[in-house]
């Protein structure tokens, strides 16, 4: 056979594709949609150990009052309060202060 | 809720990433525009038996979707992967019915044609009947080689992706299937209408 002859033929196979058949796509179609990955809503993330403590203490800024408090009250007990007398004039002392002097006569009868 | 997008011009690669993301709309797009070609492909490879080239377009399509999570672009074109698919699938379904008869001429299936005269929808049936019995008389890789480039249309280079040989490979495997092709039917051209075809004569 000529090769134009051939080309006609190839030409006539070209536009005279099989199509499918309604059936056949709607095979497909449901392959697809049965094969297809849904879409998973993203995890909510885990909180961290701070956060997680933070919680436990009521939130954020109450855990850093209580970090605050814990580190003033390192800090006094480490220092000697007797450093503090310059601004106390030394009456930082329990023994100078009485506020009941003489209590005796709550106890005493008569 | 889905991106918006325009399904008719996205690329096939684009697409299987929607797809991948549970876009129905990309499914529905790309059954469409890749199960026609396949289908088609399929039924030249397999000697125009229709039920045999849906069950592998069928196939070739369900792989596609299965393999939509995994796709990596820009390694391959979709069309690429789903005509190697569609190769080996008709290869595997060849060699399972390799000991069977050819199909024979006058048994070939007839297609349907858009041609409205009733006399040159016979010849028109005749030669596809034709084509396909000869097609069937190449070895494998030519029939395949020779379908991609004539009929189905796609370059070499494109053909060499789908084959996954070289160029020059193609080249010589159309080359050779044609001049077997014209052999094959080199005795047939009266019947099939070409003595009186007036383009016959160019």
């Amino acid at each position: 056979m000529p090769t134009d002859d051939l080309d006609d033929l190839f030409a006539a196979a070209r536009s005279d594709r099989p199509q499918p058949s309604d059936a056949l796509m709607q095979r497909v179609l449901a392959d697809a949609l049965a094969e297809q990955p849904r879409p998973v809503p993203s995890p909510v993330p885990r909180p961290g150990l701070l956060a997680r403590i933070a919680a436990a203490f009521g939130g954020g800024p109450a855990l850093a009052g209580v970090c605050s408090a814990a580190v003033a009250g390192l800090v006094i007990g480490y220092l000697n309060p007797v450093t503090y007398d310059y601004l106390t004039g030394g009456q930082t002392g329990t023994e100078l202060v009485d506020l009941f002097p003489a209590t005796d006569f709550l106890s005493s009868e008569g | 809720m889905m991106m918006a997008f325009d399904a008719d011009t996205a690329s096939d690669e684009a697409l299987m990433v929607l797809y991948a993301n549970g876009d129905r709309e990309a499914a529905l797009t790309l059954t469409r525009r890749i199960t026609p070609r396949i289908l088609a492909y399929a039924a030249r490879i397999l000697g125009g038996d229709r039920a045999e080239a849906e069950d592998v377009a069928q196939e070739t399509m369900l792989r596609l979707w299965r393999i939509a999570p995994d796709w990596r672009q820009g390694e391959t074109r979709v069309t690429t992967w789903a005509y190697r698919v569609a190769t080996n699938l008709c290869l595997d379904r060849q060699r399972s019915r390799r000991r069977k008869a050819q199909t024979a001429l006058d048994d070939a299936p007839d297609l349907p044609s858009a041609d409205p005269s009733a006399e040159a929808r016979l010849v028109q049936t005749d030669r596809m009947a034709a084509l396909h019995a000869a097609l069937a008389g190449l070895p494998d890789r030519q029939r395949q080689a020779v379908v991609l480039r004539h009929i189905e249309g796609l370059t070499n280079p494109e053909i060499a992706a789908v084959m996954e040989i070289g160029v020059e490979a193609v080249e010589s495997l159309t080359a050779r299937g044609k001049r077997a092709l014209s052999a094959l039917l080199a005795g047939r051209r009266d019947d099939l209408g070409y003595k009186d075809d007036p383009d016959a004569d160019r």
